[in-house]
């Protein structure tokens, strides 16, 4: 997909299932909110296709039923809060009774109820993130599209959009999630995909990006023993009076280290796989690609 | 629909406008009054009303006309940047993201413009129509023709903005286009003299074509006059014009629709 003489997605390959949290990482310019443009039909596609629920962007039937909350919005400032809330519901068609049922909800649900007949020209950065986030879930959409909904939100502001995120999750509805809060995603999302400069680099689950199958760290007394990790059971990390990071050539292995410890009598107070947090992994993802590209 | 209206209403009443529209209604009302004590003057003594209608209802509907035509103007630069306001980048993104074909977006925005930039100038007119006759003691016929003629004018005026400002998005480039077309419909008027003048077959077809081509809301105007004062219409210049105003429309709707934002 082209824009100007950028190609600004190049060979993306990706399927949201719902009912998930997914969410896209990558660096500035790696294209994750043209991706998600393109998806909704706002910037058209050059080569490829997309579509939600079997539906292209190209037909509006696509975004019935779908809630976007735009980065760097610019909603009209000549609007109210509450005037949004009913001119999102209008274009989903939502008659009266839910505009008023489904605006007081949202209001209250986002914070924003004090400030809901101020015109939106008059609110602050997080004020207009929080209109913002109500106005995405006027249509109670089931699928949510959110870039970075956190963005100039206050500490408390951001506990509260994750718990929105993660309600609107157990309702079964899917959402696709840009961020750069690794923490946040870390936390909410359920699959992650890694874009850099156009290309994708990695999806996998959290859980995936997080562990590392083949490091173990082992917590023991292990004091002035020395220990020693045969060539066929993998390499030896690193090693303190206290805990020992093992890096194994197959998991199985770890049986037989623990067997090894044992034997030394040594007390095994525990044993688990090493996890890193989601930024180390993306990191190390991302640091490929740059390499490559520096070249 | 009812959205992007209120939308649209909510954006006038932002943006202040109405009362330019207030202002040039009072000026119109001075010009009346200040003509009603000419008018006593002049006669010094009893008038007959029912006798001055049929001589002076004309020419009191040539000046409603042409504040008519006044007001059609304020209206299309006023609403000029009010599409391409709508798909500025940010803003793009909201309007789009609704499943709204743009097709019907863009028609409904117009749709939206016309009608309340229409009820401006229909209630403009019909204010200083009423005082004119409480004043005067003139009500001039046609009223209506009047009306229409100015509203299907604010509208291909509107087609002409829309097509600009979805081509060009942005304001400037949308009044621009109005004051461009407005310009050369003008001269184009004149095309007879000028091909008369050039002498030269190429330029005869040229000025010819354009001058069918174009837009001839000046010469609407003209029709309003014929019609009031009861003469045959020449009716060229308004469906002419109209059907310059539909290729617009499905033109600029084209566009739109395979524009990327
Ligand atoms: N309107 C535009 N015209 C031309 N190129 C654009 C436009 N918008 C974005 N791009 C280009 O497309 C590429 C991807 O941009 P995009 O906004 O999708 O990145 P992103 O991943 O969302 O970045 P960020 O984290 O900064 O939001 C960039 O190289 C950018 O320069
Ligand atoms: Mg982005």
């Amino acid at each position: 997909m082209r824009k100007g003489d950028i190609v600004a997605l190049d060979g993306v390959s990706l399927s949201v299932t719902e009912g998930e949290i997914f969410a896209l990482l990558g660096p500035n310019g790696a294209g994750k909110t043209t991706l998600l443009r393109a998806v909704l039909g706002i910037t058209s596609i050059t080569s490829g296709s997309a579509t939600v629920r079997g539906i292209p962007p190209s037909d509006s039937r696509s975004r019935v039923g779908v809630g976007y909350l735009p980065e760097n919005h610019r909603f009209p400032g000549h609007l109210t809060g509450l005037g949004l809330l009913e001119l999102t519901g209008r274009m989903h068609r939502l008659d009266r009774s839910q505009l008023d049922q489904r605006s007081e909800e949202l209001l209250e649900l986002t914070g924003m109820s004090r400030w809901s007949d101020m015109k939106l020209r008059k609110y602050s950065k997080g004020m207009l993130q929080r209109i913002g986030l109500a106005q995405a879930l006027m249509p109670d959409p089931d699928l949510l599209f959110l870039d970075e909904p956190t963005d100039g939100v206050d500490p408390v502001g951001r506990a509260d959009i994750r718990q929105v995120m993660t309600r609107v999750r157990e309702e079964g509805k899917t959402i696709v999630l840009n961020s750069h809060l690794l923490s946040e995603v870390e936390t909410v999302a359920d699959r992650v995909a890694i874009l850099s400069r156009g290309r994708l680099m990695k999806v996998a689950t959290v859980e995936e990006l997080t562990s590392r199958a083949s490091q173990y760290e082992i917590e023991a007394e292990f004091g002035n023993t020395l220990i020693t990790v045969p060539d066929e059971v993998g390499k030896l990390v690193a090693l303190s009076s206290r805990r020992l990071v093992v890096e194994l050539v197959d998991p199985i292995r770890i049986n037989d280290l623990i067997d090894n410890i044992r034997m030394k009598r040594i007390a095994i107070r525990t044993v688990k796989p090493l996890k890193v947090t989601l930024e180390q992994s993306f990191l190390e993802a991302v640091a490929g690609d740059n390499e490559e590209a520096s070249q | 629909m009812r959205g992007i209206l209120i939308d649209t209403l909510v954006e006038l009443l932002d943006r202040r406008v109405v009362w330019v529209y207030a202002v040039v209604t009072v000026i119109a009302i001075f010009v009346i009054v200040a003509t009603s004590s000419a008018n006593l003057q002049i006669q010094g003594e009893e008038i007959d009303l029912s006798n001055m209608n049929d001589q002076l209802g004309n020419p009191l509907m040539m000046g409603v006309n042409a504040f008519a035509y006044v007001l059609v103007f304020l209206s299309v630069m006023a609403s000029a940047g009010s599409i391409p306001g709508m798909l500025v980048k940010g803003r793009a993104e909201y309007y789009l993201s609704q499943p709204l074909p743009r097709t019907s977006l863009i028609m409904r925005k117009l749709l939206s413009l016309w009608l309340v930039y229409s009820g401006l100038v229909v209630s403009c007119v019909a204010v200083i129509w009423v005082v004119a006759g409480i004043v005067l003691g003139l009500f001039g016929h046609g009223l209506l023709w009047l009306l229409l003629i100015h509203i299907l004018s604010l509208a291909i005026w509107l087609c002409v903005t829309a097509c600009a400002g979805v081509v060009a998005g942005s304001a400037a480039m949308s009044m621009m286009a109005a004051f461009v077309v407005w310009v050369f419909q003008r001269i184009l008027v004149f095309h007879e003299e000028i091909a008369a003048f050039a002498d030269s077959k190429p330029i005869e077809y040229t000025v010819t074509g354009l001058y069918h081509l174009f837009p001839k809301t000046g010469q609407m105007y003209d029709l309003v006059e014929t019609l009031v004062s009861g003469r045959p219409a020449d009716w060229m210049p308004l469906y002419s014009s109209l059907l310059l105003a539909t290729v617009l429309l499905s033109v600029t709707c084209r566009i739109f629709e395979h524009k990327s934002y």
